[in-house]
């Protein structure tokens, strides 16, 4: 999908608030025409990062470019951004603050006007376009939120937290107007707590704990990478004593069985052995074999484990990032 | 200038004079001044449109016999006796006609049956001790405007008889000096009672005037930021525009609002004044110094405003910014009567106030419209107004553009002149 031009660079880039270290030398690439992932708890530097590539904080250290300049005013008119924190005028009509957003991007007004009419439509909207903003509901504020990030046909799209207060199908929706800003050729940085959304829409991620960078590369990678050397394996076939068996787990009947019953084996390869000769070796038992698989680690457990590894609790973790992200909130972060 | 900043300001000036509350400030300002101004003539356009008689019968009950006021005579106030059509001409003017009574109770009865609209009791130790003592109906603050002339009456009757004619009038009314005052070359020109009522109220509509719309602008600037910083959009516009951006378009258009608003009354009020009072008029040249002074007023207190409401998180705390800035503009108008006068516009107070920055604007308008101010203070004045006014500018800037996203977050002095030096 990405041409992997870089649209954005951060070398090093530190950024602190007093004695807080908000993003703390960050170095990453996001491609253009990819959808990127930025991703990590509360306070852990997301939102600091994407002010210094929107050009509204300077970094204090390292370097940052955005189509191959450092961030300025000019650029602004290039990247859409739907930040964490929404905001709309409550008191104006829906045409009228997506028709402003559109010439605070440098459309004209004509242009902004006929732009909006068709995201409102896209967005399902229409009905609504002469009525306050105030008088919508969560969600549709939400989609005019979306909209005004978009209006001006974004080079780099940035979208914080997009799904939540959508219900499954207006998520449906957003999804497919992401992959739309995709096909457009928009760059899409996706920051959200949502992480199975990740895995089923981003190409790339970097997970940053304490301003730090903690797993950075493309989702699949980071999957196959720290995920164990098990497999899945649906059949009646005896497993223990296969070549390169060390261990088998026999799943709980039931919730993880398939097709009449078939059981689900969770099987630990020894270390340097094969899985193409225990996949042969399986095949000459002569047994049916359902389905063969890595046994991959969804990414958020991943992330659980790679700060645990540092010495760090789950529940340490939440309580350090609710702080820091008041600490980040703040000071201004 | 980019186009963004003229988008903002564009939204600014839109989305303020299309609000309820601006529409009818302005609607509602003049109206009322209006009503208060004819509110006080009401009853006496009331009174003729009934025909009312302008005849007013009062009783005296002289004791003391020093008025040779005798039981069955009757006299008039004044000696002077209006006609019909003085009376319709001014409609304020009545003939107070007196009838004696010869007690108190026999007065207090006629003023019980309406004979009479009040009447006055003479002691029998009024030569020696000038006490006198009135009944009337209305005791309301303006009254006294409508009361009987007594006292000239009293002179008349004291001296009718004692003293030959001719002196007896000029004892009844020694009448009034025609007053001179140097003109704008030093000249004597003659000075019309009326102009002191004038000379009080036109520089305090101006100042009026002035202040107003100063602060609406500025009042529409933090109630705008503060409900910006509460519903949390700030941070979508930054991601188009720079602080910068944001914050001249925000003074453009509100200063655009408030121009209006200044322009509306403004030109209603000097077509009063063309038709009420001409000699009031302010000449263009006055008029283009009020306008300069608006400006200068409005970019320092409005830049105040903004860097000020950018340290705040809700729109409250804003107003109260606004009350202590609104307040500081205005100690020219509380302190205003010491230096209106011949003494008092040249006086030290008047001379620092007409310089310092804050106080310059309302001040100014109210020695301008009074009459003429050494050029050199205007001169400096408006040079002193553009200076603060850039600095502030420039320091409301920084902490803007710091303050901006700060929600919550307690802040001190040394903390704010740090990011006015660091942004």
């Amino acid at each position: 999908m990405s041409d992997l031009q870089p649209v954005l660079v951060a070398q090093d880039v530190r950024k602190s608030y007093g004695d807080f270290v908000a993003v703390n030398d960050v170095s990453l690439e996001i491609r253009r025409g990819e959808i990127f992932a930025l991703l990590g708890p509360n306070g852990a530097g997301k939102t600091t990062f994407l002010r210094m590539a929107l050009d509204i904080l300077k970094p204090d250290s390292g370097t940052l470019t955005v189509f191959g300049m450092p961030p300025s005013t000019e650029l602004k008119g290039r990247i859409g951004y739907l930040p964490e924190e929404r905001g709309l005028y409550r008191k104006q009509k829906v045409t009228t603050v997506l028709d402003y957003f559109g010439q605070l991007k440098g459309l004209k007004p004509s242009e902004a006007r006929a732009r909006a009419r068709d995201l409102l439509e896209r967005l399902g909207l229409s009905a609504w376009s002469d009525k306050k903003i105030g008088e919508l509901s969560k969600g549709m504020q939400q989609k005019v939120q979306v909209a005004g990030a978009i209006v001006g046909r974004p080079e780099l799209l940035v979208l914080d937290e997009p799904f939540s207060g959508l219900d499954p199908v207006n998520t449906r929706l957003l999804e497919e107007v992401i992959e739309e800003e995709r096909t457009r050729g928009a760059t899409v940085v996706l920051c959200t707590h949502q992480i199975s959304k990740v895995e089923q829409v981003c190409d790339r991620a970097v997970v940053l704990h304490r301003g730090r960078v903690v797993l950075y590369g493309a989702v699949e990678d980071l999957i196959t990478t720290h995920s164990s050397e098990a497999y899945l394996v649906r059949t009646r076939a005896r497993l223990e004593g296969l070549p390169g068996v060390e261990t088998v787990v026999h799943e709980a009947a039931g919730e993880n069985h398939g097709s009449a019953g078939m059981p689900l084996q969770r099987v630990t390869l020894a270390r340097g052995a094969s899985a193409n000769a225990f996949l042969g070796a399986l095949a000459a038992t002569g047994e049916t074999v359902e389905s063969f698989s890595r046994d991959r680690l969804p990414l958020e457990e991943i992330f659980i484990r790679v700060v645990e590894s540092s010495g760090e609790s789950v529940r340490e973790l939440i309580a350090e990032g609710r702080r820091a992200d008041l600490v980040e909130q703040a000071k201004g972060a | 200038m980019s186009s963004r900043t003229w988008a903002i300001a564009r939204r600014e000036f839109l989305a303020t004079v299309t609000r309820k509350g601006y529409l009818f400030t302005l609607v509602l300002m003049p109206a009322w001044i209006a009503f208060a101004f004819s509110f006080g003539s009401l009853p006496e356009r009331l009174g003729s449109s009934r025909g009312e008689n302008p005849l007013r019968w009062v009783g005296v009950v002289d004791s003391s016999g020093a008025l040779g006021f005798a039981a069955g005579s009757i006299d008039t106030l004044t000696r002077a006796t209006a006609t019909a059509e003085d009376t319709r001409r001014d409609r304020r003017l009545r003939v107070y006609v007196a009838r004696p009574y010869p007690s108190l109770d026999a007065a207090k009865q006629a003023f019980a049956k309406k004979d009479i609209s009040g009447f006055l009791v003479v002691p029998v130790d009024y030569i020696a001790s000038g006490r006198l003592t009135e009944y009337r109906r209305s005791s309301g603050l303006f009254s006294r405007i409508q009361a009987p002339p007594y006292r000239a009456w009293i002179r008349r009757r004291l001296a009718e008889g004692r003293l030959e004619p001719a002196l007896v009038a000029r004892v009844e009314e020694p009448g009034d000096p025609v007053t001179y005052v140097p003109d704008d070359k030093g000249a004597f020109k003659v000075f019309h009672p009326e102009d002191e009522v004038g000379s009080f109220l036109v520089p305090f509509g101006f100042a009026m005037l002035l202040f107003t719309t100063m602060f609406t602008s500025a009042g529409y600037l933090l109630q705008g930021l503060g409900e910006e910083k509460e519903s949390r959009i700030l941070e979508s516009l930054l991601s188009s525009v720079t602080a910068d951006e944001l914050m001249r378009g925000k003074l453009i258009g509100l200063g655009g609002a408030g121009l209006l608003m200044g322009l509306t009354w403004g030109t209603i009020g000097l077509n009063v004044l063309l038709f009420a009072a001409p000699m009031f008029v302010p000449t263009p040249f006055t008029l283009l110094l009020l306008l300069l002074y608006f400006v200068g007023g409005y970019v320092l207190f409005g830049a105040l405003a903004l860097g000020l409401g950018s340290l705040v998180s809700s729109y409250q705390e804003a107003t109260t910014i606004s009350a202590i800035l609104s307040f500081t503009a205005v100690i020219p108008m509380m302190l205003g009567l010491s230096f209106l006068g011949d003494q008092g516009a040249t006086s030290p107070l008047a001379r620092f106030l007409s310089l310092f920055p804050m106080t310059a604007p309302i001040t100014m308008s109210m020695r301008l419209s009074q009459g003429s101010v050494p050029a050199w203070e205007i001169a400096l004045s408006l040079v002193l107004l553009a200076i603060a006014g850039w600095y502030v500018l420039r320091l409301a800037s920084r902490v803007f553009r710091v303050a901006l996203l700060l929600y919550g977050k307690t802040w001190n002095l040394p903390e704010i002149l740090r990011w006015a030096r660091q942004a």
